[in-house]
């Protein structure tokens, strides 16, 4: 299709002959039509459009990575259970020392490469989804949607430090020699080996230390001598308006619900009730009547019930009714007139 | 458009040293563009993003095999494309996805100075023009336009032949034409008027 319109694409993808060149030139003298749109297309085609929407390649780029770190541990977990499911007694102990020399020189190959350039790795959920973390000593972490944890690539020989920002639930590696230490905005958690929980969302008062089993220790960041022994079933709570802490007995099945895909709240204030459901569902509470925040609601959903499914319950177990309404993501609760 | 040697040292040193900071830096060169290559075929930002992020993934896991491929970019779009159609086949049943039903939008800037000669009358009717053509021209001619590539490569990418694209160049110019050619009278005076000082480059 020798047209004048297919040299001058050729022109402007940089593909003409110099035949072609002299035609096109021929064409455009023809005219000052010919020139005028030859111009405009010209000046057109090199109109740079890309403008590149960086924040959105950065939000996907953090997400890649999660999946990149993701992809790393289920790899090694799995390479784990094909070999536990040799019969084979002999081969499956020839296997497992053929893994640990692989795995040792894996690791430490790996943390030599990675180590030199990026000390730490962080991960982080974003709203309405939750991700399962395994550390360097073989701990095991939880996070919460919408938390952050950052942890060394590798740990150095004396403490085990993560900060986390947000709600994780900790299954730690006992090692008495090296501690292992959560460090939240305005207390650290100091263990040596436990399950626990720990709720340290910015937007909350209060800062929710848990403690499922073992034993842990909690200081608060500015005055470390502030330090409380936490034992089985006790939640502390650090106030971060008047750094004043409370230890109290717990049912601590309502702290690990997220875990479960499970939500379980017993005579809990409307008002706190909401923000966890803000943060598993992704939406945002507002409340017009003060009053109801102090409401007290005890129950147990599925995470994945749907929100509406939710909300028509809390509105039917109430004795003073309630209504909601609701724009996009955001729900407004009302005493209903 | 990227520098080609900048992304030849990028691959290096991505596959040489598993360097995480060039392989940032080569995901945000070409996010954007393979996004919306992606979401012209899978018409979702969801699945877009998802696809984007399986051929990164991909790269990353394979960055030591990353010297045998010649034409990164090339590489990148391919792997955009068939990844994007293994979504269709898989999430929407579609066996036979083909480019026909490509979901390209073709937009001018008004922000960059250059366009300023266009009015935003001229402007609609350019994008409009551009917008009423099949969508499969419309693709080659912003992977021609927008990204600088060669007919050989759109035709490796698109899997299409070189003369195709020739057509589907010379079908969007045409158009353009006459829809430029529209402007008659003052206004366009007025944009030669406007332009006629940068001439001289033929």
């Amino acid at each position: 299709m020798e047209t004048i319109w297919s040299i001058i694409g050729k022109k402007f993808a940089g593909e003409i002959s110099e035949e072609e060149n002299k035609s096109l030139a021929e064409w455009i003298e023809t005219s000052t039509t010919n020139k005028q749109v030859y111009l405009q297309l010209e000046e057109l085609w090199n109109h740079k459009q890309d403008q590149t929407n960086n924040s959105q390649a950065i939000a996907a780029y953090d997400k890649l990575i999660n999946r990149i770190k993701f992809t790393e541990v289920v790899q090694s977990k799995s390479r784990v259970q094909r070999i536990s499911s040799q019969v084979n007694q002999f081969v499956k102990y020839a296997a497992i020392i053929i893994f640990m020399l692989a795995f040792g020189y894996l690791s430490y190959y790996y943390f030599n490469e990675e180590s030199t350039k990026n000390e730490f790795c962080t991960i982080s959920v974003p709203r309405a989804s939750k991700s399962e973390i395994m550390l360097p000593d073989g701990s095991k972490i939880w996070l919460n949607n919408n938390s952050k944890i950052i942890y060394p690539k590798k740990f150095n020989g004396h403490e085990r430090k993560v900060e986390l920002i947000g709600e994780a639930y900790f299954e730690i590696k006992k090692n008495y020699k090296v501690p292992f230490i959560v460090r939240t905005s305005d207390v650290s958690i100091k263990v040596l080996g436990t399950k626990f929980n720990v709720s340290a969302y910015p937007n909350d008062k209060f800062i929710e230390t848990t403690l499922i089993s073992g034993k842990v220790t909690v200081n608060s960041n500015e005055n470390p001598q502030n330090e409380n022994v936490l034992n089985p079933g006790e939640s502390l709570t650090f106030d971060k308006v008047s750094n004043k802490t409370a230890i109290a007995r717990v049912d601590t099945r309502f702290y690990t619900y997220w875990m479960k895909g499970e939500f379980s709240f017993k005579e809990e204030k409307f008002e706190n009730l909401a923000k966890r459901i803000e943060r598993i569902y992704n939406v945002e509470i507002t409340f017009e009547d003060p009053i109801i925040k102090e409401k007290t609601y005890t129950g147990n959903f599925k995470v994945d019930d749907n929100i509406y499914t939710i909300l028509e319950i809390l509105k039917k177990s109430t004795t003073d009714p309630i209504e909601y309404i609701t724009d996009r993501d955001k729900i407004s609760i009302r005493l209903k007139k | 458009m990227e520098n080609n040697e900048h992304i030849e040292s990028l691959a290096k040193k991505i596959s040489l040293n598993s360097d995480q900071q060039a392989f940032k830096e080569l995901y945000l060169v070409f996010f954007d563009r393979l996004y919306k290559f992606a979401f012209s075929i899978l018409h979702s930002a969801e699945f877009a993003e998802e696809a984007v992020n399986d051929v990164f993934l991909n790269i990353w896991q394979k960055r030591l095999q990353l010297k045998t491929i010649g034409n990164l970019r090339n590489y990148l779009y391919i792997s955009t494309k068939n990844t994007s159609f293994n979504y269709l086949s898989k999430f929407r049943k579609e066996r036979n996805a083909t480019l026909d039903e490509v979901l390209v939008r073709f937009e001018i800037d008004e922000l960059t100075p250059e366009t300023a000669i266009f009015t935003t009358e001229v402007r609609n009717e350019i994008e409009q023009a551009i917008n009423q053509l099949p969508p499969k021209t419309k693709l080659v001619f912003q992977m021609a336009k927008v990204e600088g590539m060669k007919y050989k490569e759109i035709s490796e990418i698109l899997n299409i032949s070189v003369n195709t694209i020739d057509n589907h160049i010379a079908t969007a110019i045409k158009r353009l034409s006459s829809t430029l050619k529209n402007f008659s009278g003052e206004e366009s005076n007025l944009i030669l008027f406007q332009i006629i000082t940068k001439l001289s480059k033929i």
